[in-house]
């Protein structure tokens, strides 16, 4: 056991709080020489947001949204500007160290890895940083290397990995000091179709065996519903939903998108609506219901060279919430 | 609290001796090239002391032990705050690289304590302040005892609490303007080792008296070399430990406004490449 483990927290059931939260930024416009105007930017407007222990929460949105912002409000990077953030029962401005030992968090563009050394010393350098008892720690070496298939590459030098090896070695080396909330900014972020699938597999298993609380942001629709049990859409720093993918599709409709690859003008497509046409490029909208009536229809159209469905990007999952209230 | 900063000192000079010698050519280069830059940045002041017999009312010897003290000094500063860009602190900052140092359970003091430490790669200008000591004190006829050693420690601490104090406060500034200030730390500590190793002696008394007191160039080298050599009488050692107080504070409160600042604004941009570099 740790020397500063479990015992030295409070016990908690809501592993992360946000009580009427915002937090706005000004932004410098440049508008003509030695010109400025500031823009005052509402990256969370009063937020609230309360995350159970051993939830796995996926926080979505698009660019802007506010996600980065409330991450770094729950790991104490940014204060608030009103509101409450608890994080563990813990404020995470006045007990930062407390908090980061049981807090994992994990940056898809940047990385916690020593750039000039093998993965390797990376791992004992977060031994000793956060005093991780050694038998505790190669069991963790162990078991991640396995899990993340870490084991061809852990004594070569970071600067030599490519952007997946990377990010799955930052993920185990975020995750050797078994954090009790791990917090996961587009975890997915540029890997390929197998990377994210092990990402995704190790992010479900730890959930499920140690019941850690999860919270992770991403763009992929698909990623999201793949990971979480629980879906958080933010947009202009509000809560636009909250809820499971499947409340998320009663809502919105299971909105999807067909792209065909054809030659000449774009084919029409019983039960979807078409959208935009570029370099030969199709793209169509349409709702899961439809989907045998869309095959049907794609599978009727002359010169198809390819045709791709995916669920609907997360920007327009949002414009349908935000046409849903208008109404 | 002691053990851990042991542990932490550790833990560094353990990176730094992996980074050193990961190839027997770059190990080479390190050492070849700090040396050569160390005795480099004397040579010029040294030749001048030796050609003209001294400078100012100080002998040659007695300049060259004043050097001696600055290569000396100038190595610790090396050794422990030169790694990871702990004492060009607006690189950090400017990086937003402040970021990864709150994420870890340790205070950041203890990180900027510890993490600069280089004792591998950045002990070569210790080394050769310690043999210049060592050669050019007894030549200027100074009697080594346990009190002027323990004035040459509490000198050199002083030291090193000006020099980070001075690029934590200049550093300060890149909590607000992250681009512009991102290598003010660096350019003004480039400035004040380029010009605190001359001799201040013989220059007029106005200017000495501003480079030893708001400018305070003067108490890196000349001010401490003077103790030294027995130029000033011991008592004048309470003014280096009183200016380290007051910039100790000063960065203290500067640095401690700009994290404030720091965690209401945060830091849009962001380098990557390795955030210690």
């Amino acid at each position: 056991m740790f020397k500063w483990a479990v015992q030295d927290i409070n016990p908690w059931d809501i592993a992360a709080e946000m009580n009427g939260v915002s937090k706005t930024f000004v932004q410098k416009q440049h508008t003509g020489l030695f010109q400025h105007e500031k823009r005052i930017v509402h990256a969370l407007d009063g937020v609230n947001l309360q995350i159970r222990r051993g939830e796995f929460v996926a926080y979505a949105g698009p660019n802007g949204a506010g996600k980065s912002t409330t991450f770094k409000l729950l790991c104490g990077l940014l204060a608030p500007d009103a509101g409450q953030v608890r994080v563990m029962g813990m404020d995470p401005q006045k007990e930062r160290i407390r908090l980061m030992r049981h807090t994992g968090v994990f940056f898809g563009g940047r990385t916690e890895l020593w750039w000039d050394h093998p993965v390797m010393r990376s791992f004992e350098w977060k031994r000793d940083v956060w005093d991780i008892p050694q038998k505790r720690w190669q069991e963790n070496v162990e078991k991640y290397a396995d899990m993340l298939d870490l084991h061809p590459f852990l004594n070569t030098f970071v600067r030599e990995l490519s952007l997946g090896q990377r990010m799955r070695a930052d993920l185990a080396m975020m995750l050797l000091h078994d954090p009790d909330l791990i917090l996961l900014d587009e975890p997915t972020l540029g890997l390929d179709v197998l990377a994210k699938r092990r990402m995704i597999d190790c992010l479900r298993t730890l959930n499920r065996e140690r019941a850690a609380t999860i919270l992770v942001t991403s763009h992929d629709m698909d990623d999201l519903t793949a990971m979480a049990q629980r879906l958080v859409l933010i947009a202009q720093g509000r809560i636009a939903f909250d809820g499971t993918s499947e409340e998320l599709l009663r809502r919105t409709g299971d909105q999807r998108v067909l792209t065909l690859r054809a030659d000449g003008q774009p084919p029409v497509i019983d039960g979807a609506a078409w959208q935009k046409s570029e370099d030969g490029q199709h793209v169509y909208a349409f709702s899961g219901e439809q989907a045998s009536r869309v095959l049907a229809s794609v599978g009727q159209v002359k010169n198809l060279r390819d045709a791709d469905i995916t669920h609907a990007p997360i920007e327009e999952v949002i414009a349908g919430l935000y046409e849903q209230w208008s109404r | 609290m002691g053990k851990r900063l042991l542990k932490m000192w550790a833990l560094y000079a353990r990176l730094d001796w992996y980074y050193t010698t990961q190839d027997v050519f770059t190990a080479s280069v390190t050492i070849f090239s700090e040396v050569l830059w160390g005795m480099a940045t004397l040579s010029g002041t040294a030749l001048l002391a030796v050609r003209f017999g001294g400078v100012g009312a100080l002998s040659a010897q007695e300049v060259l032990v004043m050097l001696s003290f600055h290569l000396f000094a100038r190595g610790w500063e090396v050794m422990l705050f030169a790694g990871n860009n702990v004492s060009c602190i607006s690189r950090r900052i400017g990086r937003a690289q402040v970021d990864h140092m709150l994420i870890q359970p340790i205070p950041l003091w203890m990180q900027l304590l510890t993490e600069g430490f280089m004792p591998v790669s950045g002990c070569q200008q210790l080394l050769c302040g310690l043999i210049a000591l060592c050669i050019f004190v007894p030549k200027a006829g100074i009697a080594v005892s346990v009190g002027w050693i323990l004035l040459l420690v509490l000198l050199i601490l002083c030291r090193l609490a000006i020099y980070l104090s001075i690029s934590y406060a200049a550093g300060s500034a890149a909590f607000y303007n992250p681009v512009g200030c991102e290598e003010l730390s660096c350019i003004v500590m480039d400035l004040c080792d380029t010009v605190s190793d001359y001799p201040l002696s013989g220059m007029p008394r106005l200017l000495v008296g501003a480079l030893c007191t708001a400018v305070p160039l003067g108490a890196f080298t000349y001010l401490p070399g003077l103790l030294l050599i027995g130029r000033l009488d011991a008592v004048w050692a309470a003014w280096p430990v009183l200016l380290a107080v007051l910039l100790v504070t000063l960065a203290q409160s500067l640095f401690r406004k700009g994290m404030k600042h720091y965690v209401q604004v945060g830091c849009a941009r962001y380098k990557s490449m390795g955030h210690r570099r």
